[in-house]
């Protein structure tokens, strides 16, 4: 039965779905790039206060949902970087020559999607929230429907999705063959700790596969580099954080529900998954020109650092899994925002790093702001890529699991290098420098960003204030 | 539905994935890339149905619905993007969408 209570908990939820609506028949009576826009806005903010202002609490919402604190902390991520990046989409579309305004209404819908993914507790309502959110990228990667790389890219992330997703419903269907339930607080009690039958870890591992690919780790991040570069850059955010961090929260719901870790082979094969994510990524990452590839290639490495957070299976991995999620969104807004903001009708997007070179002297504030970012990124003091990432060392410390966080060191070292070699060529003075011609961007565009800054500063310098904040 | 063959459909099941999965991996034809893609859910529902029944429950025919709704609204989109996509191209071929390298 659905009470009154559960609808007050669900009202997010039906904000973001009336609001889709909304937005669509404000469009069939007026087509107004800047309406959809307001009204997105408004949507987003309304979500935002009314998750805010719910009770935290625990327990379960119907069959399907649950409300806990993780789930309330990532939806109001979720939509917070929804938010942002809707601000960011504006001036990026607004110079395309392209029907627009529908834009919105699928970026509230694959929102709505991964807020749902994240308090999803049953097989069936996660399989409809990420169809949900699926679906809407499909067509907001393809959105500039003209040029032909990106419905390139739509294509191969659709055929590679539909894939992942016949492999998690695969393995759904052998976990509840083997425990006779969809719901993850019946599979809490199901098997005895560590002994699982080979039915139940066939449906576990081809689950894995499945996430694998959601959430970009090592060996099944092919599509990454080029999905992110050929997508319009608002939506490469969007694909780098909202849609991997559902993923992720779903993947950590299931397998400490059903104690997935404490079979050895399962551990096992999610720490070589780090592990190659780790080094992988980053090693990929040195030799990239394309600064939009360079960062699916720090993303990959990111949600690798993430595995470790997850593989310490402890209330204290969930923790610092949810400060380093919010690190890792913070700064790949932020540096995603940075080639939004400096895309202009006259020359496109940036997204080539040459097309920085000299930018600390021709635009020193940007360029403060962008080093800023990309040294959160790998991870350096008094930022916040660098508490995320003491966190998780701290968890994984406590979990004793001495070859990932060696791991994790080592491969942050590599990644520092081609993140510094960004920040290098913005130094350079050249002659051939690259002018970049942005018009005036709004008051809001320019607020984001300082919030940005803000946030990625206040994370690294003040965690446990933003611990305490977040109630975890 | 106490002695059905569940073993037998089970391998059933598996052998429709596996079938789809290899149909994705050697296709060049971007419809037929779809197809097996659709055998693969299929396989996943035939599973579902055959556990729900093994258990007694309703659950894994309500799974098979939305499997099969959420396939139609992929399907939709997906030959959505094989229109412009041929559109732009004159070719449906997968071999022939190649730019995105590096």
């Amino acid at each position: 039965m659905v009470t009154l209570q559960d609808i007050h908990f669900l009202m997010p939820e039906i904000v973001m779905a009336v609001g889709a609506v909304i937005v669509m028949l404000a469009i069939a009576v007026k087509r107004d790039y800047t309406l959809s826009y307001g009204l997105t806005l408004a949507t987003f903010l309304a979500a935002f206060g009314i998750l805010v202002l719910n009770p935290t609490e625990t327990r379960p919402v119907t069959e399907l949902l649950l409300a806990d604190p993780l789930g309330k902390f990532l939806s109001g991520l979720i939509i917070a970087s929804a938010f942002i990046i809707t601000i960011f989409s504006y001036p990026y579309f607004r110079i395309q020559k392209e029907v627009k305004e529908e834009y919105f209404i699928l970026l509230i819908l694959a929102t709505l999607g991964a807020v749902l993914m994240t308090i999803s507790n049953h097989f069936i309502s996660f399989v409809i929230s990420l169809e949900i959110l699926s679906v809407s990228v499909f067509a907001l990667i393809g959105y500039l429907k003209k040029l032909e790389i990106s419905i390139e890219a739509s294509i191969k992330y659709l055929i590679l999705a539909a894939v992942a997703t016949g492999f998690i419903l695969f393995g759904f269907s052998l976990i509840y063959l083997s425990t006779g339930s969809m719901s993850l607080a019946q599979l809490t009690q199901t098997p005895a700790e560590g002994s699982f039958s080979l039915l139940l870890l066939t449906g576990l591992g081809l689950t894995i596969v499945g996430f694998g690919f959601k959430m970009a780790l090592v060996p099944f991040h092919f599509w990454t580099p080029d999905i992110y570069s050929a997508a319009p850059a608002p939506v490469s955010t969007f694909v780098a954080t909202i849609s991997k961090g559902a993923a992720f929260v779903f993947l950590l719901r299931l397998f400490y529900s059903i104690g997935g870790l404490n079979n050895d082979n399962i551990w096992v094969v999610f720490a070589v998954l780090a592990i190659a994510s780790m080094f992988v990524g980053n090693w990929l990452g040195l030799q990239q020109k394309n600064l939009k590839r360079l960062l699916a290639y720090s993303s990959i490495s990111h949600l690798g650092y993430l595995m470790v957070g997850f593989l310490a299976f402890s209330d204290d991995g969930i923790r610092s899994s949810a400060f380093y999620l919010t690190a890792y969104f913070a700064s790949i807004l932020a540096a995603f925002g940075m080639i939004t903001y400096l895309t202009s009708e006259h020359d496109g997007e940036p997204y080539m790093i040459e097309n920085y070179r000299g930018l600390f002297w021709s635009k020193p504030w940007l360029a403060a702001f962008f080093t800023l970012v990309l040294l959160s990124l790998a991870g350096i003091p008094f930022t916040a890529g660098f508490m995320g990432k003491f966190y998780l060392l701290s968890s994984g410390m406590s979990a004793g699991k001495i070859v990932l966080l060696l791991s994790l060191v080592v491969s942050s070292t590599i990644g520092l290098f081609y993140y510094l070699k960004v920040v290098q060529v913005m130094l350079t003075r050249s002659e051939t420098q690259h002018e970049f011609y942005i018009g005036k961007h709004s008051i809001l565009m320019q607020a984001v960003v300082a919030v940005l800054f803000v946030v990625i500063l206040w994370m690294g310098v003040f965690p446990s204030a933003f611990l305490s904040m977040i109630g975890m | 539905m106490s002695n059905f063959p569940l073993e037998a459909g089970m391998i059933l099941a598996g052998l429709l994935f596996l079938a789809g999965l290899y149909g994705v991996m050697i296709r060049r034809n971007i419809i037929f890339m779809l197809m097996s893609v659709e055998i693969m859910f299929n396989a996943a529902g035939l599973a579902f149905v055959l556990a729900g029944a093994h258990h007694g429950q309703a659950d894994g025919q309500v799974m098979l619905i939305f499997i099969l709704a959420m396939a139609a609204a992929e399907v939709a989109v997906g030959l959505a993007l094989i229109l412009q996509m041929y559109k732009l191209n004159k070719t449906i071929d997968t071999d022939a969408i190649s730019q995105l390298r590096d």
